[in-house]
C-alpha cells in the first residue's frame, strides 16, 4: 500500500475521524503525535514510556506500513494507559489508518472519541469494530451506552438486545441498559423487572439500585425507593473488556506483575501466578525474571520441555542472571551432570551473593563432588544470611566431619541445636558427632545416647536405628549397638536403599569387633 | 399577550465583547507561584447590580491575591496587570441612553466606594438585607467573608463583625435568602473544603507529573445559615437548621422554591459528593430530601463535580429546573422538575449531556437570550487539571477551555449554537464566573464572564442587530425599601389566562451574582398589566405599565389583588 504521510496537528484530523470511507484506499493521512515530555514525567511512568517512544522512533524507519501501524498502535496503549489522551488518540488514529483490518485500533480512537465529547464518530467507529470482530465481547454493550449517553434509545435498545441474544453470559449489563432505556421511556414497571433481573445476576452492581429507587420513586413506591436508595452504591453492571485490560496493564512496568506471580506462588494460587507471568510476558517477551518465573512455575507442572526453553532464553539475554543460572543447574544435576551444573550454580551466587537458596544449591554441588572444604564454606557464607536453618546447619556439619574437621563441626552443630532444641535434624546430626568425633568426651558420648534413644522413641525408623547403634558403641554397649544396627539395615533393604547399606555393613563388623562407628555418615564416606 | 417565540434569524455574532471598550477593565490575578496551590485554579465571580440605584447595572469584580505564607508579589508566575491595588473592584456603569443609540462606560469606583477587599476573594452574593431600598454586598474569600452594606450615597462599610456574618472558611458561593418569610433577607453560605497552606499537597496525575488536586484530597466544609435578625445583626442558625451537620464541598448555591409550597428552599451543588436539596419545612429546618427527590447525583446514581447551578423554567410547565455543570467526562446534568419538588435527569435527551464531555463547566445560567421566549443557557468553561497540549506548549496555567452557549429548540432539546455565536465561544481562557443582566437597558441579557488569570469579559447580546424584528419588552424592578423582593414572583397574564411566572433572584451560577429585575417578552403592545407575588404570599397587580423600559415597583403602590395566597397556580381574574 502506497502511503501518503502527512502529519496533521491531532483536532483538524478529529475530523477526519470516521467514517473511514473518508480514506483513499492506497493512502492514509497521519497525523502529529504530541509526544510527552520525557523529562517531565515521574520516574516510574517514565521507565514504561520513554522506551516505548524509543523504540518506536527507532523503528519508525524501517518498518512497513502494517508494521508501522502496529507499532504506532502498541505505543498508543501505553500512551492511553497512562492517559495521555492526545498522544494516544494520534498513535491509535494512525494505528488503524495504516493497520485498517485490526479492529483494536477502531476501537481505541472510538473510546478516544467516546472520551472527548464525539459520541457519533465514537459510535461508528464501534460499528465497524463489530463487524470486523463480532464475537468481541464488549463492543455491543459500548454501542448500547454509547447510544444512550446520546440519547437514542433505540439504537441503544438494539443493541442490548443483540448483546443479549449473543452473549448471554453479558445478560447483566445487557439488562442494566434496556432497563435504563425502559425508565427513561417511562415503561416503569418494565424498567424495574429488567434492572432487578440485572441484580440477581450481578448483586455487586450496586449502581442499579439508584436507578431502581428512581423507578419505585415514580410508580409511587417512596418506602421501596427509600430501601434502594440506602442500597446504592458505585458498582455499574461489567463486563469483561479484554482489550482495555490489556491495555490498562501497560500502565505497570511487568515487574509488577512479576511481583504479583511470586507472591501467588507464595500462596499456592498456580494459576493465577500463571496468569500474572504471562501478562509480564505479554508486555515484554524478553523480561528475565518473567521467563524464569515461569520456567518454575510450568516446570512444576511437569512441563519440562518447555521450561528448559524458558530458561534457555532467559540466560540468552541475561547470562548471569541468577535465577536462570540456578534453574539451569538444577536441570544438568537432574541429568547427573554435575560438574557442568557447578559452573551454573557458580555463576548463580556470583550474580547475587547473598541469596540463601543459590548458596546452599552451590554448596550441595560441591558436596556432591566431594569438594567438602569449598562446600563447608559455602554453607557457612548461607548461615550467615540464614543462621537457624537447621537443614543447611546439619549440611554444614555433615560438610566439616567429612573434610576432616570434627572440632568444628561440633562446633556448629552445637550452635544449631541451641538455635532450634528441638529440631530432630540438628539433634540426630549432634548425637552422632558425639558418638563418632574422637573429640568428644565421656558426657557427650552420654548425651549422645540420651538424644538418640529419645529421637528413636518418637521416631524409630532406619536413621534413628543407626545413630542409636552409634551412641550405644560409643558408650561400649555393643550388643545393643549391634541389634539397632541389624535394625537399620533391615530398614535400608526395605527401602532400598543400597548406598547406604554398605557403610551399615562395615560398621555392623567394627560393633561386632567391639570397635566405634567409622563415621558419623558412613554412606557418604563410602561414595 | 406574552410573546410567541418569532422566527428566528440568529446572528452569527449574538454577543460582542466590549469590556475594554466600556472601561471595564480588570484582569483577575490568580496569585499563583508554581507551587499549585489549591485556590488558585478555582478562581472568582462576579456580581451585576445597581448599588447606586440609577437605573442600570454596575459590576462588582471578585479579585484574588498573592498565595503562600512567604510569597510577595515578585514570586508570581504572573504579575498583576495593572498597578491598581490588588483588590475587588467596583465598576460604575455610566450608562447613557439616547434613543436607540446607548453608550457603556465604566469607571472603577472601588476607591470612593469605601470598598476594601484585599483577601483572597472567591464569590459575590447581593440582596438588601436592611430593607432600606439599596442592594449590599456580601463577599466569600478564601478566608473571613465580608459584608459591605450600602450607605446610599455610593459608598459602603464593612460591618462584618458587626452582623455577625463572617466566616473564616474557604467560602465560594452564597445566597441571600429570606429562608423563614420575616421579611428580612438571611445568608446561607456555601463553604468548599479545609486546604490550608500547611496541608497544601500537591497531586501526581497518572504519569506522575504535579497537577492540582481534586477537592477529595482535602476534608470538606459544612456550610452556614445566618438569620437575620432584622435589626442589622444575624445569628449562624446553622446547627439548628441542620446545615452545621453536613459538610459538602459546595461550589453552587441556589435558592427557590422547588416544590410550590411558598417556602424557599436551598439546593447546594457539591464538588466531587452528593448535592442537596434543602427542603424548607415551615419552621426553621432544612431537610435534605436530594436523594430522594433525584438530584443528589446523577442517572447512575455516582456524585459528580457540581461547580455552578442554575434554576430555570426551561420547558415552560411552570416549575423550576436545576442545570449543574461539572467535569469534563461527567457530563453535565439537567434535572427537570415534576412540579412537586421531585426532578428526573433528563440530561441524555436535552443534547446538554454530550456536548459537555470535554468540558469542565462552572459559571452558568438560564437566560433568554435570543428573546424567544424560552430559557437558553451559557456556561463557562476551564479546566481544574492540565490540558496536556496546552502544557507541552509551554503555558504555565494550562487549564483553558471554550465557553459554551445553547440554544433552547422546545421539546426539552437544547442545542449547542456556540459556533455561531461569536469568536468568544471560540477562544479559550479559563472562565469561572458568570452573571447575567441587561447591562444596556435594551430588554435582551447581556453576560460578564470572569476569568481566572485573565480579563473580565462583557459580552453584549447584539440580539437587535439580528434580521426578525425583536419583540416587544417589559423591565421590571422591584423596591426592595419596603421590604425584601428576593424570591417575589412576576407575571403577565396571557391571551389564554396562563401566568408565566418569573422569580425575583440574584444567586446562582458560580460565586456570582446577577441582575435581580426581570425581563418579560411580550407581543406588540404598548402597555401591559402586571402581577407580583411578593415574598410571603401577597399579590399584587400594576397597570398599564408601558412596554420598552424598566418600572420600579414598590409594594403597596399597585392593587392588591388577593392576599396570603402563597401557592403557585393561576390567577383569580
Amino acid at each position: 500500500m502506497k502511503l501518503k504521510r502527512i502529519c496533521l496537528p491531532l483536532l483538524a484530523s478529529l475530523f477526519l475521524l470516521h467514517p473511514l470511507a473518508g480514506l483513499a484506499a492506497d493512502e492514509a493521512v497521519l497525523v502529529e503525535v504530541p509526544y510527552p515530555d520525557v523529562e517531565e514525567l515521574d520516574p516510574r511512568v517514565r521507565r514504561i514510556v520513554e522506551p516505548a517512544i524509543d523504540y518506536f522512533k527507532r523503528m519508525q524507519p524501517v518498518l512497513s506500513d502494517v508494521e508501522l501501524g502496529r507499532a504506532y498502535g502498541r505505543m498508543g496503549l501505553v500512551f492511553q494507559a497512562f492517559r495521555m489522551q492526545e498522544a494516544a488518540g494520534a498513535s491509535h488514529r494512525n494505528a488503524m489508518a495504516l493497520d485498517p483490518t485490526n479492529p483494536r485500533w477502531h476501537y481505541f480512537v472510538a473510546i478516544y472519541s467516546e472520551e472527548t465529547g464525539n459520541l457519533e464518530g465514537a459510535l461508528a467507529l464501534y460499528r465497524t469494530v463489530l463487524a470486523m470482530a463480532p464475537d468481541y465481547p464488549n463492543t455491543l454493550l459500548r454501542i448500547g451506552r454509547v447510544s444512550l449517553e446520546a440519547g437514542k434509545l433505540a439504537d441503544a435498545s438494539e443493541a442490548f438486545e443483540a448483546l443479549l441474544e449473543k452473549q448471554p453470559d453479558l445478560a447483566a449489563p445487557a439488562l442494566a441498559g434496556l432497563g435504563t432505556i425502559a425508565l427513561q421511556e417511562k415503561r416503569l414497571e418494565e424498567g424495574v423487572d429488567l434492572l432487578e433481573r440485572a441484580l440477581v445476576l450481578q448483586p455487586q452492581a450496586t449502581q442499579l439500585h439508584y436507578r431502581l429507587a428512581q423507578a419505585y420513586r415514580q410508580l409511587g413506591d417512596t418506602d421501596k425507593a427509600r430501601e434502594h436508595l440506602e442500597k446504592r452504591g458505585d458498582r455499574i453492571a461489567w463486563a469483561p473488556d479484554p482489550w482495555v485490560e490489556e491495555m490498562k496493564a501497560r500502565a505497570r512496568h511487568p515487574s509488577y506483575y512479576v511481583q504479583q506471580g511470586i507472591e501467588a506462588v507464595k500462596q499456592g494460587e498456580m494459576e493465577r501466578a500463571a496468569m500474572h507471568l504471562d501478562l509480564a510476558l505479554a508486555l515484554d517477551p524478553e523480561n528475565v525474571e518473567a521467563l524464569t518465573r515461569m520456567a518454575v512455575l510450568i516446570g512444576l507442572n511437569a512441563r519440562r520441555e518447555d521450561a528448559e526453553y524458558l530458561i534457555s532464553q532467559a540466560l540468552r539475554l541475561d547470562p548471569d542472571h541468577g535465577l536462570a543460572n540456578s534453574l539451569q543447574g538444577a536441570l544438568l544435576a537432574e541429568r547427573r551432570q554435575f560438574k557442568e551444573a557447578q559452573a551454573f550454580y557458580f555463576r548463580a551466587v556470583n550474580a547475587e551473593p547473598e541469596n540463601f537458596e543459590f548458596r546452599v544449591q552451590f554448596a550441595n554441588g560441591l558436596m556432591r563432588l566431594n569438594d567438602f572444604e569449598a562446600a563447608a564454606q559455602q554453607y557457612a557464607e548461607a548461615l550467615r544470611l540464614e543462621p537457624e536453618n537447621a537443614s543447611t546447619r546439619y549440611g554444614h556439619a555433615v560438610a566439616l566431619t567429612l573434610g576432616g574437621n570434627c572440632a568444628a563441626a561440633l562446633q556448629t552443630i552445637e550452635r544449631g541445636v541451641q538455635a532450634n532444641p528441638r529440631v530432630a535434624l540438628t539433634l540426630n546430626a549432634r548425637a552422632r558427632l558425639y558418638a563418632t568425633c574422637p573429640d568428644a568426651n565421656e558426657s557427650q558420648r552420654r548425651l549422645a545416647l540420651e538424644d538418640a534413644q529419645l529421637l528413636y522413641d518418637q521416631r524409630p525408623n532406619g536413621n534413628h536405628a543407626e545413630t542409636v547403634a552409634m551412641a550405644m558403641a560409643a558408650n561400649g554397649r555393643f550388643d545393643e549397638a549391634m541389634d539397632y544396627q541389624g535394625q537399620a539395615i533391615f530398614e535400608a533393604i526395605k527401602n532400598g536403599d543400597t548406598a547406604a547399606q554398605q557403610g551399615m555393613r562395615e560398621n555392623m563388623q567394627r560393633y561386632e569387633a567391639r570397635s566405634l562407628a567409622s563415621a558419623a555418615w558412613p554412606e557418604l564416606v563410602s561414595q | 399577550m406574552v410573546a410567541a417565540p418569532p422566527a428566528l434569524s440568529t446572528s452569527p455574532m449574538q454577543f460582542a465583547d466590549v469590556a475594554t471598550q466600556s472601561g471595564l477593565d480588570f484582569v483577575h490575578f490568580n496569585g499563583m507561584s508554581g507551587e499549585l496551590y489549591f485556590p488558585e485554579m478555582m478562581g472568582s465571580g462576579v456580581g451585576l447590580l445597581d448599588y447606586d440605584n440609577d437605573g442600570d447595572l454596575d459590576v462588582y469584580l471578585v479579585q484574588g491575591s498573592m498565595l503562600g505564607m512567604d510569597k510577595n508579589l515578585e514570586d508570581a508566575t504572573y504579575p498583576p496587570a495593572s498597578g491598581a491595588p490588588i483588590t475587588d473592584r467596583l465598576f460604575r456603569n455610566d450608562l447613557i441612553r439616547d434613543g436607540e443609540a446607548t453608550s457603556l462606560g465604566f469607571t472603577d469606583v472601588t476607591d470612593i466606594s469605601g470598598i476594601r477587599a484585599a483577601a483572597y476573594g472567591m464569590g459575590v452574593a447581593t440582596g438588601d438585607y436592611d430593607n432600606d431600598g439599596d442592594v449590599d454586598i456580601y463577599v466569600t474569600n478564601f478566608g473571613s467573608n465580608q459584608l459591605w452594606r450600602n450607605e446610599g450615597d455610593g459608598t459602603f462599610v464593612d460591618v462584618t463583625d458587626a452582623a455577625g456574618v463572617d466566616d473564616p472558611r474557604w467560602g465560594v458561593s452564597a445566597s441571600f435568602v429570606d429562608y423563614d418569610r420575616d421579611g428580612f433577607l438571611d445568608l446561607y453560605v456555601g463553604n468548599y473544603v479545609d486546604f490550608t497552606f500547611k496541608n497544601h499537597r500537591t497531586c501526581l496525575w497518572t504519569t506522575g507529573a504535579e497537577d492540582y488536586c481534586s477537592p477529595s484530597a482535602y476534608e470538606p466544609e459544612a456550610d452556614s445559615l445566618f438569620h437575620n435578625r432584622g435589626d442589622g445583626t444575624f445569628e449562624d442558625v446553622s446547627a439548628a437548621a441542620g446545615v452545621a451537620a453536613r459538610p459538602g464541598a459546595t461550589l453552587g448555591v441556589i435558592a427557590a422554591d422547588f416544590n410550590s409550597d411558598g417556602w424557599q428552599d436551598i439546593y447546594v451543588a457539591n464538588d466531587g459528593m452528593a448535592n442537596f436539596l434543602l427542603m424548607n419545612d415551615g419552621k426553621g429546618g432544612l431537610i435534605d430530601e436530594a436523594e430522594i427527590a433525584g438530584v443528589a447525583v446523577n442517572m447512575a446514581g455516582s456524585p459528580e463535580a457540581s461547580m455552578g447551578v442554575t434554576a430555570g423554567d426551561f420547558d415552560g410547565d411552570g416549575d423550576l429546573d436545576l442545570f449543574m455543570t461539572h467535569l469534563k467526562r461527567e457530563t453535565n446534568t439537567l434535572y427537570v422538575n415534576d412540579g412537586t419538588g421531585w426532578f428526573e435527569d433528563l440530561t441524555a435527551g436535552s443534547g446538554l449531556g454530550k456536548s459537555s464531555f470535554a468540558y469542565t463547566g462552572f459559571g452558568t445560567a438560564w437566560l433568554d437570550y435570543d428573546q424567544d421566549g424560552l430559557l437558553d443557557l451559557f456556561i463557562a468553561n476551564g479546566a481544574v487539571t492540565h490540558v496536556k497540549s496546552q502544557l507541552l506548549a509551554g503555558d504555565k496555567f494550562p487549564l483553558r477551555q471554550r465557553n459554551q452557549l445553547f440554544r433552547n429548540v422546545g421539546g426539552g432539546v437544547l442545542e449547542d449554537v456556540s459556533d455561531g455565536a461569536g469568536v468568544l465561544f471560540t477562544e479559550e481562557a479559563v472562565s469561572r464566573g458568570v452573571a447575567t443582566g441587561d447591562i444596556d437597558n435594551d430588554g435582551d441579557i447581556d453576560v460578564v464572564v470572569s476569568n481566572n488569570s485573565g480579563p473580565a469579559q462583557l459580552l453584549r447580546n447584539n440580539n437587535d442587530t439580528r434580521a426578525s424584528t425583536p419583540p416587544t419588552w417589559l423591565g421590571i424592578c422591584l423596591d426592595s425599601a419596603r421590604g425584601n423582593i428576593i424570591g417575589a414572583e412576576i407575571a403577565v397574564k396571557s391571551d389564554d389566562g396562563k401566568l408565566s411566572w418569573q422569580r425575583v433572584h440574584t444567586d446562582g451560577s458560580y460565586a456570582s451574582a446577577s441582575d435581580s429585575r426581570v425581563v418579560i417578552l411580550l407581543e406588540r403592545v404598548s402597555s401591559a398589566d402586571v402581577i407580583v407575588r411578593w415574598p410571603g404570599g401577597d399579590l399584587e397587580s400594576f397597570l398599564a405599565l408601558k412596554t420598552g423600559g424598566y418600572h420600579l415597583l414598590a409594594k403597596g403602590a399597585g392593587k392588591e389583588v388577593a392576599s396570603g395566597t402563597a401557592g403557585a397556580g393561576p390567577m383569580p381574574d
